[in-house]
């Protein structure tokens, strides 16, 4: 019987490759059922070839959410200049110059959400921004070297001044990404031991969380700064009050961010208050802060698309930045929905236990 | 009660699928039965794991890994079973297609049901 199996078993490069591909919470199973099914190396190649669109497809619908992924977008766009108006002379458009990078960032992160492990929200993020900026430099490589070997336009690159709006992404995917908390409910009726031992990782959850804000929004308010100072543009005026509310918003989480430690010798009832009202708390606060992180988008989509479509006289330039404007809106407003419904879901949740414990 | 999930026809024989391998229901015989099930079509193990996401999603089925088994090289099985609001859903889907067939045979005579 053993030889018989061991025949029967398709080779191993051919096994690793699949096992590298298929997206790690499927791979078990999905590896498991290939092998059953294995009739040769060609049969097992193609059926795992072609069952990997579906696997990738279904694992990107379920761990990606459309206002997260629509965030993303907007901030790469923004600060790849894709929405800026064209230069006289500029053989290639600025959609398209910055399109590349974008695209090439938006893969990337697509596929990070597809294959990612069990990461905590503040590493989710960072890893984002790393691989977002990996992409965005691979795709500029290429492009460099298709400029060498004389195929492109050399205008095809990212202007070199766009690269330091582009470094604005960064943080910007990193707060996205680590404001993607995880709020799974526990189950009725667990002892009180265990909600003190969740509210501890909710508390170590939100210091991480805070930190990584406050470092993301430090590190744009000192590139913005850098930027102001050095070429004094003409939207200055407005993006220093900006960078006023950011700095206070950084002094804010630094002095009541923080989740409040749990009272001393609290019993399950007050214990449950207590958590219930932190989680919304945190909640309220990052609706809020939402808003304003993506202020200056809000200010650049105006002035690069509407204010410049009026003053150019194009209708579509106008209509099209008055489209984002509402999209940007209701990406928000959904991402600001969905934390809050699973903030609710959680509440309720303590509140179903602390009348079972009743 | 909450309305059931309209179901799609692939959800259908997913779940028919299902409800008839009751314990042996995981990937393999699952996309087995549902080529018999949709028989002459032919459907892909991809879009079988696709539509099992999706429905485990709507809460219709539930999934756990089994031990791992020499015959797949060690590796454990996925298997499902139908949660009750896939029984629900599952049951409105095949009294819609009774009352379509019911329709059809009036019109039609019951020898649509014979291969021409």
């Amino acid at each position: 019987m053993e030889p018989e199996l061991r025949k029967r078993r398709p080779p191993a490069p051919l096994s690793s490759l699949l096992r590298l591909l298929i997206p790690p919470p499927a791979r078990e199973a999905v590896m498991g059922d290939l092998e059953e099914r294995y009739r040769s190396p060609i049969q097992y190649a193609s059926e795992g070839i072609r069952t990997m669109p579906y696997l990738i497809a279904s694992r990107a619908r379920r761990t990606s959410s459309i206002a997260i992924v629509g965030l993303q977008t907007f901030v790469l766009v923004a600060c790849l200049g894709v929405t800026l108006p064209d230069l006289p002379g500029q053989t290639v458009p600025s959609w398209a110059q910055g399109g590349i990078p974008a695209a090439a960032a938006l893969l990337a992160l697509l596929l990070r959400a597809v294959y990612r492990g069990e990461e905590t929200p503040v590493r989710s993020g960072f890893l984002d921004a790393v691989a977002a900026a990996v992409a965005m430099l691979l795709s500029q490589g290429m492009l460099a070297g298709l400029v060498s070997a004389g195929q492109i336009e050399p205008d095809w690159m990212l202007p070199r001044g766009l690269y330091m709006l582009g470094f604005f992404a960064l943080p910007a995917l990193w707060l996205i990404g680590a404001a993607e908390g995880r709020h799974g409910a526990r189950p009725v009726g667990a002892p009180a031991e265990a909600v003190v031992q969740d509210y501890l990782r909710f508390e170590r959850g939100v210091k991480a969380r805070n930190r990584a804000e406050m470092i993301a929004l430090g590190l744009i308010v000192a590139g913005s700064v850098a930027m102001l100072l050095r070429f004094n543009p003409p939207m200055a005026p407005i993006a220093w009050p900006f960078l006023a509310v950011f700095v206070a918003i950084i002094g804010y989480l630094a002095l009541r961010g923080w989740a409040a430690p749990i009272p001393a010798g609290a019993g399950l009832e007050p214990l449950r208050s207590h958590f219930s009202r932190e989680l919304a708390r945190q909640n309220g606060l990052r609706g809020l802060m939402w808003w304003f992180w993506f202020g200056p988008l809000f200010v650049g989509l105006v002035a690069n698309l509407v204010l410049f479509g009026i003053r150019m006289d194009q209708p579509l330039r106008i209509a099209i930045g008055a489209g984002a404007l509402l999209l940007l809106a209701g990406f928000i407003a959904k991402a600001n929905g969905d934390r809050s419904r699973a903030v609710r879901e959680r509440i309720a949740a303590l509140s179903g236990m602390s009348e079972a414990a009743a | 009660m909450a309305p059931s999930p309209s179901l799609g026809q692939f959800e259908q024989l997913v779940l028919t699928a299902i409800l008839a391998l009751g314990d042996r229901a995981y990937g393999v015989t699952i996309h087995a039965k549902v080529e018999a099930l949709a028989a002459p079509k032919t459907a892909a193990l991809g879009a079988v794991y696709a539509t099992l996401d999706r429905i485990e999603d709507k809460g219709l089925v539930s999934s756990w890994l089994s031990d791992p088994t020499p015959e797949r090289g060690g590796r454990a099985k996925r298997h499902y079973r139908l949660e009750q609001a896939g029984e629900r859903a599952l049951r409105e889907s095949a009294l819609t297609a009774r009352r379509i067939c019911d329709a059809v045979e009036q019109s039609w005579g019951e020898g649509i049901w014979n291969p021409s």
